[in-house]
C-alpha cells in the first residue's frame, strides 16, 4: 500500500540565543491511507513543531514531508488540522457555523449547501441548537468540538490532530474520543493524533509512535491490533492494551533524566 | 430603557453639583452663573440663529474632517502594510509630526491656506491621521499567529488572509485609535476656529469670553459638549458594527 503521508530524515532547528536550539533529530515515518497514529512524547519535545512541519506551515530545517506523493511546503489541499490551541484557533467575530463553512473553501461548494453541511457537521458533534453562538459563548469543550468539525469539513483524507482532548474533562473526553474515532472511521479519514496521554494514544490509535526528549527521535514504534470498535471499559481491560501501555510508559519512564519527579 | 435613563441621570446630577457650587458661592456668580440663566443664554443664541450656524460650521469641519482623515489613516495603515518601505517613511514622519499640537500649526497654515476650508482640512489632517494610521499597522502585524495558520490550512493568499482574518482581527484596535482621533479632530477644529477668529463654535467662545458674556459661554461649552458626545456615539455605533463580537467576549470574560 502506498503512504498517504511520509517524512523523511526531518529535522527542526530554531536559532535561539545563545545557541541554535536543535528541536527535531532526523524523525522519519509514514501514515497509510485510513489509518490512525498516536504520537506521544513529553511536552517541550516539539510534537507541535512536528506537526507544523507535516502540515506545511513550517519549513523544516532538513528533511523531506510528502502528501499523496507530492512534496509538502506550502499547506495541501487534503489535509486538516485541529491546533492545540484551539480556543484561539477560532474567529471569534464568526459564528460557530461560519467557522466550520471556513474550513470548507478548498471544496468550492456554494453558500447554502456549505452551510448545510456545516450545520449537519455541528450537529454531528453534539452542537445542534448552537450554530449561530459565537466561540465565546461556548465552553471551552464545545469550542473544540467546533475545531473538530472544522477540520471534519474539509473532508481531508488526513487529519492532524495536535492534543485535541488536553483541555476537557474525563468524561467529555471519553466522549470526544470516542466521537473522534468513529467520524474518522466513517470519514474514512487518517488521524494523526499528538497526546501526551499514554492510555489516550493506546485506546484511539492503530499504530504508536514514541518520541525521545530533546533533540527528539522517534524511540520506538508500537504496533496494535486492538481492533476497528473500540470501548472505553473492555479495550482498555485487555491485555494486548494493557501490554502495549505498559511498554511505552516504561520506555517513557526509562527516558526521563536522572532525578526528575513524577 | 436603562439605556436612555443613564443620561438623563448624568445630566440631573451634572446640573445639581452646577446649582450646589453656584450656591455655595465659591465662585462670583458672575462667571458662574445659574443653570437657568446659561439655559437662556443657549436659547437666545438659538433664537439669533448664532447658535445653529456655529454648530453646522464646527460640527461639518469636525465631522467631515473625522471620517475623512479615518479612511485616509486606515488606508494609509494598509497600504503601509503592504509595502514596508512606505511604512519606514511613514513612521519616521509619524513620530515627528505625531507630538505637533494643532495650535501649533495654525498660524502658519493661515498665511499658506487662507481661512477657509483648505486651513481645516490641512491641520485635521496633520493632527489626527496619526492613530488610525499607527493603529492599523500595529494591529495588522499582531495577528495571532494561530488565525494566521487556520487562514494558510483554508488556502487564503495574502489578500483573502487580510480580508478574512487579518482585518477582522484587527478591528477593535483600529477602531480604538478612530475613536481618539475623532475626538481630537473636534479639539484641531475648535482650536483653529479660535486662532482664525472668523467664524465656528471656537471663534464665538473666544469672541463672547472677551465680552466677558459668561452665561453664553457656558452655552456654546454645553453645545461642544454634546456635538463632542454625538460624535463619540457615532464611533461607537460604528464598533458595535464592526467590532461588536470583541465588546461581547471582553464582557464575557470579565
Ligand atoms: N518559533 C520558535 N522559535 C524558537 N523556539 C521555538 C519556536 N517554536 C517552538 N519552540 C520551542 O520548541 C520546543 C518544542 O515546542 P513544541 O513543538 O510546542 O513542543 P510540544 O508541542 O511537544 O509541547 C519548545 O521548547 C519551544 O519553546
Ligand atoms: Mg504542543
Amino acid at each position: 500500500m502506498t503512504a498517504l503521508l511520509e517524512a523523511g530524515g526531518l529535522a527542526k532547528v530554531f536559532p535561539g540565543r545563545p545557541d541554535p536550539v536543535e528541536i527535531l533529530r532526523d524523525i522519519s515515518f509514514a501514515v497509510a491511507p485510513e489509518e490512525f497514529v498516536s504520537i506521544v512524547g513529553p511536552s517541550g519535545c516539539g510534537k507541535t513543531t512536528l506537526l507544523m512541519c507535516l502540515a506545511g506551515l513550517l519549513p523544516p530545517s532538513s528533511g523531506w514531508v510528502r502528501f499523496r506523493g507530492q512534496p509538502v511546503t506550502d499547506p495541501p489541499r487534503g489535509v486538516s488540522v485541529v491546533f492545540q490551541d484551539y480556543s484561539r484557533s477560532l474567529l471569534p467575530w464568526k459564528s460557530a457555523r461560519e467557522n466550520v463553512t471556513l474550513g470548507m473553501r478548498r471544496l468550492g461548494l456554494g453558500r447554502a449547501a456549505a452551510r448545510d453541511r456545516a450545520e449537519a457537521l455541528l450537529a454531528e458533534v453534539g452542537l445542534a441548537g448552537f450554530e449561530g453562538h459565537f466561540p465565546w459563548q461556548l465552553s471551552g469543550g464545545m469550542q473544540q468540538r467546533v475545531a473538530i468539525a472544522r477540520a471534519l469539513a474539509a473532508e481531508s483524507a488526513l487529519l492532524l490532530l495536535d492534543e485535541p482532548l488536553a483541555a476537557v474533562d474525563a468524561q467529555t473526553r471519553a466522549d470526544l474520543q470516542d466521537l473522534l474515532r468513529g467520524l474518522a472511521r466513517k470519514f474514512r479519514q487518517a488521524c494523526l493524533l499528538v497526546t501526551h496521554d499514554v492510555d489516550e494514544a493506546v485506546y484511539m490509535a492503530d499504530r504508536v509512535l514514541v518520541l525521545s526528549r530533546r533533540p527528539t527521535r522517534i524511540l520506538r514504534e508500537v504496533p496494535l491490533a486492538l481492533g476497528a470498535e473500540r470501548d472505553q471499559i473492555d479495550t482498555r481491560e485487555r491485555p494486548d492494551y494493557l501490554a502495549a501501555r505498559h511498554e511505552i510508559l516504561t520506555l517513557i519512564r526509562a527516558a526521563r533524566p536522572e532525578g526528575a519527579g513524577a | 430603557m436603562t439605556a436612555l435613563l443613564r443620561p438623563v441621570l448624568a445630566l440631573g446630577l451634572l446640573a445639581a453639583l452646577w446649582q450646589a457650587v453656584v450656591w455655595a458661592a465659591v465662585v462670583p456668580e458672575r462667571y458662574f452663573p445659574p443653570i437657568a440663566t446659561v439655559v437662556q443664554a443657549g436659547m437666545s443664541m438659538i433664537a439669533r440663529g448664532q447658535m445653529q450656524q456655529a454648530l453646522f460650521d464646527t460640527g461639518s469641519r469636525a465631522i467631515l474632517g473625522a471620517i475623512a482623515v479615518n479612511l485616509i489613516g486606515i488606508g494609509l495603515g494598509l497600504a503601509a502594510t503592504g509595502a514596508p518601505s512606505l511604512r519606514r517613511i511613514l513612521d519616521t514622519v509619524a513620530a515627528i509630526l505625531q507630538p505637533v499640537p494643532p495650535a501649533a500649526v495654525v498660524p502658519m497654515a493661515v498665511f499658506a491656506l487662507g481661512l477657509g476650508w483648505k486651513l481645516y482640512a490641512f491641520v485635521v489632517v496633520l493632527v489626527t491621521i496619526w492613530p488610525p494610521y499607527l493603529a492599523t499597522v500595529s494591529a495588522l502585524a499582531a495577528t495571532n499567529p494561530v488565525l494566521l495558520s487556520v487562514g494558510r490550512m483554508a488556502g487564503f493568499g495574502p489578500v483573502a488572509m487580510l480580508w478574512h482574518i487579518r482585518l477582522p482581527a484587527a478591528m477593535p484596535e483600529i477602531l480604538a485609535g478612530v475613536r481618539y482621533a475623532t475626538t481630537i479632530a473636534l479639539i484641531a477644529v475648535i482650536v483653529s476656529e479660535m486662532i482664525t477668529g472668523r467664524d465656528g463654535i471656537g471663534f464665538l467662545l473666544f469672541q463672547k469670553a472677551f465680552a466677558i458674556r459668561i452665561p453664553e459661554v457656558f452655552a456654546l461649552m454645553f453645545a461642544v459638549g454634546l456635538l463632542g458626545s454625538a460624535m463619540g456615539l457615532a464611533v461607537s455605533a460604528v464598533y458595535r458594527g464592526f467590532a461588536g463580537w470583541h465588546l461581547a467576549q471582553r464582557g464575557r470574560a470579565a
